[in-house]
């Protein structure tokens, strides 16, 4: 359906016509024609059409043909054919195009102008065609008009005078919509060639290119438009106080041409289209030029001040408003810009929309739009700041949700996970399971639980993201998340399977940028769990080789050290940290950094034990550490502290030493729980007290640096750390007394004296109903684990107990108290120790605190003699799937049970079971090895069918035990030395056994057969 | 006093003969006069001071008459056709034809040159535009020195002329200065004419001094403010734009990765690598202006990709009545 804009346009010009004659006269009042004389009605209509009160003029007319109409040929001749005519004019101006027609066919079939000189007869007969012709326009008879048209020119006398600009231009506009462009086009370009001439309206110019406009849609012509344009641009954009209110036609015809898929022409049409201030200030000057004149005219157009003044309030409200075309047109750019691609083009569209048209009635949709663009195209914290703002302007919008997810996953990529844990846990409540806003909600937030080491939180979220999100954007990384957060909490083996898993699943690096990192994970894993080869071939081979520009590669080569430390490779493990700081330091990561000076250190100290110059050695990397990278995070900062005494002793800076632990100490003070701070003032205690005496320590507690009263835990722990010094005073003084030496049990005494003075300060100065929870329990764990008085504790650990609302803290005080009970022989204590683990087992959540409190009954029932029920216990925890931590003990726990209720099979097999799967750790590997030896000898069972008799088999295994463990007595603890020396005298004892056939007789016999 | 006016006119009047060769009689201008009661006359105006004006009552009177600019409310001069003509030239985008035609207006009417707001002041003004247009900066500054800055009072006007500091800054290559200076204008609302010359000036310097992804948006604004109409600045933003990504190593990443198909794309070099191809296509479509696409960015128009998530909704504004048929 086509517009009739351009009608209305010619319907102007025909007005202006009409304007020339008359001034504007006033409006007559209807009134009664009957009786009227001819004469009479055809002034009065004349007057009315000069007054432009064209129905008023029409009913006249209407009446002059009703009354003479049927008798007028014969009455008054052919000049009666301007009745008709001036009916059809009317009839024109009320678009009553069908009767304007008639009238003008009457006129010119009826009336014949029969005057030679054309003065006295029907002067409009052939005037008439060319009005035919426009109504024929105005009816969209398009043949009709041309005809009338081709009649008028053909037959028009040199007095009639017609406007030959609007005759072009109703050519041009015959032709166009009749699909002839080229023949429009002829017509429309002879007008413009001669606009000046013609004088030929703008409106009709505009009239004549929207029906080109329209053809060329129609046509699919869009190349015909963008030549017309290029070529007759000037003429068609015209004077912008007139131009801009055509601009809605403009933009009409734009959209028709975007829906048209003719976005060339559409951008041409934007162009055309001037700014609304343009607009302001052209209507501005035209209105100065009139100053106090009613009406003006200007070149082929008329000028009225009351039109002009009301466009001007229309334009400034526009400027100011919220229907500013300049917004149109931005919004219609963005729109064609973003389709093609250009998403920076949209956001800049919409910035300027933000920026300069922010009143703009849809502002929420431009506003929604700015967002979504600046976090395509990743304009940083603009991108929140937008997102901010529509949240808060538009509360009630229903894209908040979107926004809120989009600037979730900016967050994230940010880093900012505290606010994506803030508002991710607001946000996921109301999303529905399975949209895409839940999977990045779920991915975010687990990810970023995480990220701030809240791995329990975390967890839950991850698992749930893989197993429901398995083809979700972000499976790789949440993946990532979940088998390396299993990996942080604990779960060394589950963590383990979890990252192989991810690894065989995207093993493609470029897909995979999480494969450094898992690569890490499992290396650091492998080495957790002692499994140096696997450990090593994963950091070396598979990260160190494989990636060696990746960002952990300093990581990867402090965890190499560390492997090769542990298999006692010294130098090719000082080889990998030194390659750590060196990439650390070109990297300029601080944190790797000061992890391997750290490690270099260490092991250096631990050299220094047999070869003080390696304390000389370790001495620049001591100094390099304080001076450059000494903030790459407390945890370094307090290894350093405390390793590097030796070094700074030997080079006589014991004192530089002792300050830099007591900066960490005044640091660590602070942590309500104190953590680690036992540690750091028995080192300090022990390292003061080289160049200081007691009472100096005592003094340096009292005034400690940045340790206020309020630091409770702190200053509980230096009165504990006092009551240690005396402690040991009194152990020396035991051994002294043991071995003769004079005045010893005074020492003893005295010493004693000294802790049971400083455990009363102890209690009196810190009543166990004023500390804090977190503080009962850290002096309870430190006079549980670091004194000779375990016992003092229990206090301590009644009191966290017994208070109200004490969660946190309610099993590590349970957990201690029981570790107490649990180290007493009277069967009381051991009782009460199996209550409280027992509540810890049933009442905890936290799998890590629920597997120790069931090692740990286990352990008591053994020792309570309750084997049956150890056995239980023994099973009930190998059969948990996740309990790993406590695994060859509880074996060990359980083979004693079968031992203990003479089950030797059970107990036999178990044994072997310990001690050739945990070879390495002597520590339940030697226990268990002898139980087997002892019982396979005790049952001496004879050999069958090709294998070895029981006593034969028990010193075989033990022998091949002795060979294969011998690498590491150097390594061995003495009591671990002890037990392993028990095993070797067991094999010797047995060699010496008749019946035995010696291993180097097997092997001489085995020789012998090859 | 009448004595002195006459006496300055006639000065004025003699530069005319310059410009008339042809023509016996003096140029009359149709001009509106409205005296201080707001009563308005048509006459011929025959020339112009700063102070005062001489005219003719109609086009065949041999008499003139003087009269102080100070007595009237408004003078207005009716465009002649002469300069309606360098306009249509102009907005045809033929601006070495404008000035042609602008130099005779300059000529013709030079008499009445010293009337504010009159077509000569008209003229010399769109002489800037020409040479802005034209890129022609030198002669910008040389017209520029010689513009009587009182001769328009149009805020428009006022603001073009401020903006051309911006044109000599880049002119003469002072960058930090240019960028500074086009950061004031961030908050102001300018037309989207003058935007995108702001938007262009800035995107220039921030790219000689080693921002090129500042630049880009810049570039983008310069695209988009006017939705192209400001054709030169919007057609060779395009080919910055086009300039910038090419040599961006993420997009180039993404480029690679896209031929090798079946590649994972990396992300931010991808969306360079579309917005390249969006703004070659763009540029042979319309910010071009009808010019080739030169054929060092052609490889990027393979690489264009239709945004499914582009703005909700095509542009519909609804069909408006126009005002004032």
């Amino acid at each position: 359906m086509r517009t009739r804009q351009h009608l209305y346009a010619l319907l102007g010009a025909i007005s202006v016509m009409f304007v020339t004659l008359s001034p504007k006269a006033s409006a007559q009042e209807q009134q009664s024609l009957d009786g009227m004389q001819i004469g009479e009605l055809v002034e009065g209509s004349l007057k009315l059409m000069q007054a432009r009160n064209w129905a008023e003029a029409l009913r006249w007319n209407n009446h002059l043909v009703k009354e003479y109409g049927d008798r007028a040929p014969s009455q008054f001749g052919p000049r009666f054919g301007s009745i008709y005519y001036r009916k059809g004019i009317c009839e024109i101006q009320l678009k009553k195009w069908s009767e304007a027609m008639n009238s003008f066919e009457t006129c010119y079939k009826e009336y014949h102008n029969n005057d030679p000189e054309r003065k006295s007869s029907n002067k409009f007969d052939k005037l008439c065609l060319l009005y035919w012709g426009e109504a024929a326009v105005g009816a969209e008879q398009w043949d009709l008009a041309l005809d009338q048209f081709k009649k008028f020119m053909n037959e028009r006398k040199k007095t009639d005078k017609y406007d030959p600009g609007k005759l072009f231009i109703n050519y041009a506009l015959c032709y166009y919509n009749i699909g002839d462009l080229v023949k429009g086009n002829e017509n429309f370009e002879t007008v413009i060639k001669n606009k000046v001439k013609f004088k030929t309206s703008d409106a009709s110019i505009l009239a004549a290119f929207q029906a080109l406009v329209e053809a060329v849609i129609e046509a699919d012509q869009e190349q015909t438009l963008l030549d017309f344009i290029a070529k007759n641009r000037g003429a068609i954009i015209i004077e912008p106080f007139m131009m801009h209110q055509f601009a809605p036609l403009f933009m009409k015809m734009a959209s028709d041409a975007i829906n048209a898929d003719m976005e060339r022409a559409a951008m041409q049409l934007y162009q055309l289209i001037p700014s609304t201030e343009v607009a302001i200030m052209d209507t501005k000057e035209k209105l100065d030029a009139m100053g106090d004149l009613p009406r003006l005219r200007l070149g082929s157009s008329f000028l009225d001040k009351a039109n002009l003044e009301s466009r001007m309030e229309k334009l400034e409200e526009q400027k100011n408003g919220t229907k500013n075309l300049d917004i149109i047109r931005l919004a219609a750019l963005a729109y064609l810009h973003e389709k093609h691609g250009n998403v920076r083009g949209a956001y800049s569209s919409y910035l300027q929309l933000e920026k300069y048209y922010a009143n703009a009635d849809r502002r929420e949709d431009f506003l929604y739009n700015l967002v979504r663009t600046a976090f395509a195209v990743d304009v940083g914290d603009k991108a929140l700041t937008f997102a901010n703002r529509f949240i808060e302007d538009f509360p009630k919008s229903d894209k908040v949700k979107e926004v809120r997810r989009m600037m979730l996953t900016t967050l994230f990529a940010n880093g900012e996970y505290e606010t994506c844990i803030e508002r991710g846990s607001a946000m996921i409540g109301d999303l529905k399971v399975g949209t895409l806003a839940h999977d990045m909600c779920l991915h975010v937030l687990g990810g970023s639980y995480y990220y701030t080491n809240q791995n329990e939180k975390a967890q839950p979220l991850l698992d749930q993201h893989v197993e429901t999100y398995p083809e979700s954007s972000y499976v790789i990384p949440t993946t990532y998340f979940q088998a390396s957060n299993k990996y942080r909490l604990g779960f060394l083996e589950d963590a383990a399977k979890l990252l192989d898993g991810f690894l065989e699943k995207y093993p493609e690096p470029a897909e995979n940028v999480y494969m450094p990192y898992a690569l890490y994970d499992r290396g650091t894993i492998h080495f957790q769990l002692q499994e140096y080869d696997p450990a090593l071939e994963v950091t070396q081979d598979r990260l160190i080789d494989k990636f060696p520009d990746c960002n952990i590669l300093d990581q990867a080569f402090n965890l190499k050290g560390n492997i090769l430390l542990s298999t006692e490779k010294e130098a090719e493990a000082e080889t990998a940290y030194m390659r750590a700081l060196e990439i650390a330091e070109a990297r300029g990561n601080i944190t790797a950094a000061a992890e391997s000076l750290v490690n270099i250190v260490s092991l250096k100290v631990n050299q220094g034990e047999k070869d003080d110059v390696k304390l000389d050695e370790a001495l620049p990397f001591v100094d390099k550490f304080w001076k450059s990278y000494s903030e790459g995070g407390e945890f370094y900062k307090n290894q350093m502290s405390l390793i590097q005494f030796p070094v700074l002793e030997k080079a006589d800076r014991l004192q530089e030493a002792l300050d830099h632990l007591e900066r960490r100490i005044t640091v660590r003070a602070k942590d309500p729980l104190a953590r680690g701070l036992d540690t750091m003032l028995a080192v300090f205690t022990e390292n003061f007290l080289k160049i200081n005496d007691v009472k100096a320590l005592k003094e340096k507690f009292l005034n400690f640096p940045g340790i206020g009263l309020g630091d409770k835990a702190a200053r509980a722990l230096m009165q504990i750390s006092i009551i240690k010094v005396f402690e040991n005073e009194a152990k020396a003084a035991q051994k002294e007394i043991t071995k003769g030496v004079e005045g010893a049990e005074n020492k003893l005494r005295e010493a004693n004296a000294r802790v049971q003075v400083e455990f009363q300060n102890l209690k009196a100065e810190f009543q166990v109903k004023d500390l804090a929870t977190s503080i009962l329990l850290s002096v309870g764990d430190y006079l549980r684990t670091k004194t000779a008085t375990p016992r003092e504790a229990i206090p301590y650990y009644d009191e966290a107990i017994n208070r109200k609302n004490n969660e946190q803290h309610l099993f590590p005080a349970l957990s201690g108290r029981a570790d107490i009970y649990g180290q007493s022989k009277n069967p009381a204590d051991i009782a009460k120790g199996l209550e409280d683990f027992q509540r810890i087992y049933t009442e905890a959540e936290v799998p890590k605190l629920k597997e120790f409190a069931l090692y740990r009954m286990t352990d008591l029932l053994l020792k309570k003699g309750d084997f049956q029920d150890a056995q239980a216990k023994a099973k009930a925890y190998l059969e948990e799937a996740g309990y790993r931590r406590y695994k060859p003990d509880v074996q060990l726990m359980l083979a004693r049970a079968y031992d203990r209720q003479k089950m030797p099979n059970d107990a036999i097999k178990m044994y072997l079971n310990i001690w050739s799967a945990n070879m390495g750790d002597i520590r339940v590997s030697a226990p268990a090895i002898i139980r087997f030896m002892e019982m396979q000898w005790d049952k001496n069972a004879p050999g069958k069918e090709g294998a070895p008799s029981d006593r034969q088999s028990a010193y075989q295994s033990g022998w091949r035990y002795i060979d294969l463990t011998r690498p590491l007595v150097d390594k061995m603890t003495s009591e671990e030395l002890g037990m392993w020396q028990e095993v070797e005298t067991l094999v010797k004892r047995y060699e010496t056994n008749p019946e035995i056939k010696t291993m180097a007789e097997i092997q001489r016999e085995k020789e012998a057969n090859e | 006093m009448k004595k002195l006016i006459t006496t300055t006119l006639i000065a004025v009047l003699s530069l005319s003969a310059f410009g008339q060769e042809e023509d016996d009689g003096p140029v009359l201008s149709p001009t509106l006069l409205f005296d201080r009661k707001g009563e308005g006359k048509l006459v011929y105006l025959e020339a112009a001071t700063d102070k005062a004006i001489r005219y003719r009552v109609n086009k065949v009177a041999s008499s003139f008459e003087d009269a102080r600019i100070a007595t009237f409310k408004s003078i207005y001069v009716y465009d002649p056709d002469l300069f309606i003509e360098a306009k249509d030239l102009y907005e045809t985008r033929k601006y070495e034809d404008a000035l042609k035609k602008i130099k005779e207006v300059q000529t013709k009417y030079a008499p009445i040159a010293a009337i504010v707001d009159g077509p000569v002041a008209k003229a010399n003004f769109l002489e800037l535009e020409c040479y802005r247009k034209l890129s022609n900066l030198k002669e910008l500054d040389k017209a520029l020195r010689a513009f009587d800055k009182g001769s328009l009072t149009s805020d428009i006007y006022q603001r073009q002329l401020q903006i051309y500091l911006l044109w000599d800054k880049l002119r003469n290559e002072e960058w930090n200065n240019l960028t500074q200076l086009a950061e004031e204008y961030a908050d102001v609302k300018l037309t989207g004419e003058q935007r995108a010359q702001v938007a262009y000036c800035n995107g220039v310097a921030l790219e000689k001094i080693q921002k090129p992804q500042e630049a880009l948006f810049q570039y983008q604004i310069v695209i988009t403010a006017d939705g192209g109409a400001s054709e030169v600045v919007a057609a060779d933003a395009a080919l910055r734009i086009l300039g910038i990504l090419q040599a961006d190593p993420a997009v180039k990443e993404a480029k690679v990765a896209w031929d090798a198909e079946g590649e994972p794309q990396p992300l931010v070099g991808t969306i360079g690598l579309h917005e390249a191809a969006a703004v070659a296509k763009l540029y042979e479509m319309s910010l071009g202006g009808g010019k080739l696409l030169p054929s060092k960015y052609t490889y990027f128009l393979k690489y264009s990709v239709e945004q499914p998530d582009a703005a909700e909704e095509k542009p519909a504004p609804k069909e408006e009545k126009k005002e004032d048929k």
